[in-house]
């Protein structure tokens, strides 16, 4: 089992935003527009998870003249551990953003 | 991350973005360092601790480079000079403000009775704020060698004027040097200057001496002793303020390490005695005014001023006597060259009346002081530099105290070797930029006074007159800025504090 990262609210925050897709594969912009951490906030934490083995990534196939995007997924393991940190944090008192599924901004 | 900026909506979205990978990329560079591929196709990790433990016996490491660093600078005359001079200019914006301290004073005092150093005490008195304590050092100077008696003179001259000596005990000076330098014209002219009561208007401006113009003259009141005691004072043989010997007491101070650095060896030569420039010229030219007597009386009184004036001239011992003594002449020559003065007399000195014309002329057009603007550009570097320094033994200290509370921080430990490197690279810069002032110094230690001083200033004014003083700054503003930077590293170390008992009492509730 991977080690336990410390809990955060922006750890928690981008865990949760993965869990509403959890199979689908999503940008490092969007997610940041999702949970409204910028880049300096958010990297670090993708960072962590993907250490921790929490988080799959791959190259997108980049249109001609474009830089190729980096994108993530949970992972099974990654996945099972996002839905026990989120309910930690819910148990916390964490103020959890509103994702788009939900109709948030 | 560099990708995701163009998929963002606006340029300025897009600058955020690349602003926030930037500072990830750096803080990785710090703790964990980044893979770099090089042209073999090898990939290496580059980054200030990368690949190495972040222990806490890597931060007492870096903290005790920093220190060992502080030491070696600091015992480094030239990087002591180079941070004193920089910091007074930033603290106080002038260089007047450095004088040794009277506990120093006391010290340099108990040394030179104990070694019965003649030269010292003669030092001290000069030193001395207090008269009662100067004049004790004068006089145990005096039995020992009674060649330095001239110092009763000098404080005779200085005491009363300065920003340093208060009137009490100015007549006791003044009797001393009365005693010991009975024949020197200057304390005969100072016993004239104190004898006057008031300045009155002599003649009118119509009488004045062709170089004066239309100032009026003016005359001491009372008339006697003044004039008598002038008279003998500028016939006198000897007529000395002892400017040289002041100059080389005082520069044999700085080699002996009395007076630190350029600075306080400028402040204690411009405290050099003189005489009173003023009274002398009034005296002057109320001499070769007066149309007592017949015209050649009058012509007589005017060449001994003219003399008076040549000798001046050349051997005052400060450019600003030199300079009055050119002024006397030309007040005499002046008069000496009138159609009512019969006798010839301009045709005798039309050679020399040319010279102080071309020498007077020259003076208005140069600047004293030409600053090299290499030397400015030089200074400013050396105050970046010691600005750099001592910024980053401040972000070094900061971090020693985040990582006394939380010792398992890597980014804490990261920016402590990162505030080291800096550190000890500006203080070597500051030494090796520091160079040519420390040569220029070393240059004006074994110059004759004239050109003492002017390399003195040279020195001091490079630093007083760079962009980042007159500027950026500005002189007032800065040394309010330091104290707004002293309150900000207070407020910060405060906020470290009180952050990581928040953070600890947060961790106790979670447990």
């Amino acid at each position: 089992m991977a080690k336990t990262i410390r809990l955060s609210r922006q750890t928690v925050w981008v865990l949760k935003a993965l869990l509403e897709a959890p199979g689908q594969w999503r940008y490092g912009y969007d997610l940041s527009r999702e949970t409204g951490l910028k880049s300096g906030t958010l990297y670090p934490v993708l960072m962590r998870l993907t250490d921790r083995g929490w988080l799959m990534t791959r190259w997108e196939e980049s249109e001609p003249g474009r830089p190729a995007r980096h994108m993530y997924r949970l992972s099974a393991e990654g996945a099972r551990a996002a839905r026990e940190m989120v309910t930690a944090g819910r148990q916390r008192g964490f103020v959890l953003k509103p994702s788009a599924h939900e109709g948030g901004a | 991350m560099r990708a995701e900026a163009e998929y963002t909506e606006s340029g300025w979205e897009a600058l955020r973005w690349a602003v926030g990978c930037a500072a990830v990329i750096g803080r990785e560079w710090l703790l964990d360092g980044i893979a770099v591929r090089l042209r073999s196709g090898e990939r290496v990790l580059v980054g200030v601790l990368a690949g190495k433990e972040k222990s806490m016996r890597r931060a007492l490491i870096a903290v005790a480079i920093v220190a060992v660093t502080s030491v070696a600078f600091w015992m480094m005359p030239s990087g002591r000079q180079a941070l004193e001079i920089a910091a007074s200019f930033m603290r106080n914006g002038n260089i007047f403000s450095i004088m040794p301290s009277q506990r120093k004073v006391e010290q340099w005092r108990k040394e030179a009775l104990a070694t019965k150093n003649a030269r010292l005490l003669t030092f001290v008195a000069l030193m001395e704020k207090n008269p009662t304590d100067a004049l004790a050092a004068a006089d145990a100077a005096v039995k020992i060698d009674p060649n330095d008696a001239w110092v009763y003179t000098q404080l005779a001259l200085r005491s009363g004027r300065g920003p340093l000596m208060s009137k009490t005990g100015e007549d006791k000076f003044f009797e001393r040097a009365k005693l010991y330098d009975a024949k020197n014209g200057v304390v005969l002219a100072e016993e004239a200057g104190r004898a006057v009561r008031k300045w009155e208007p002599f003649g009118t401006a119509a009488g004045n001496p062709a170089w004066y113009g239309n100032r009026s003259t003016v005359v001491a009141s009372p008339m006697e002793p003044w004039k008598t005691l002038m008279e003998e004072g500028v016939a006198a043989q000897k007529f000395t303020t002892y400017g040289d010997e002041y100059s080389k007491l005082m520069t044999w101070a700085a080699k002996e390490k009395y007076l630190r650095g350029p600075q306080e060896l400028l402040i204690a030569l411009a405290m050099q005695g003189m005489v009173d420039l003023g009274n002398l010229r009034n005296y002057a030219v109320y001499t070769v005014a007066d149309k007592s007597g017949s015209v050649e009386e009058q012509g007589t009184r005017a060449l001994q001023v003219a003399g008076f004036g040549e000798r001046l001239a050349v051997n005052g011992q400060t450019d600003i006597e030199q300079m009055m003594g050119q002024y006397i002449e030309m007040a005499a020559y002046g008069r000496l060259s009138e159609p009512a003065m019969s006798g010839g007399y301009a045709p005798l000195f039309a050679e020399r009346v040319q010279s102080l014309k071309t020498a007077t002329a020259e003076r208005g057009r140069s600047s004293f002081y030409q600053l090299d603007g290499l030397m400015v550009w030089n200074a400013m570097l050396v105050e970046i530099a010691a600005l750099l320094a001592v910024a980053s033994l401040v972000v070094l200290l900061l971090m020693v105290l985040r990582l006394v509370m939380r010792p398992e921080g890597r980014f804490t430990v990261a920016a402590l070797w990162s505030s080291a490197a800096v550190f000890v690279g500006m203080c070597a810069l500051c030494v090796v930029l520091y160079q040519p002032f420390a040569a220029l110094y070393q240059s004006a230690l074994s110059s004759p006074p004239a050109a003492q001083h002017y390399k003195l200033y040279l020195l001091l004014m490079s630093f007083g007159s760079t962009p980042l003083i007159r500027g950026i700054f500005g002189v007032m503003i800065f040394g309010r800025a330091l104290g707004l930077v002293m309150v900000l590293v207070v407020l910060g170390a405060a906020w470290l504090v009180g952050h990581e008992m928040m953070r600890r009492a947060r961790r106790r509730a979670e447990a």
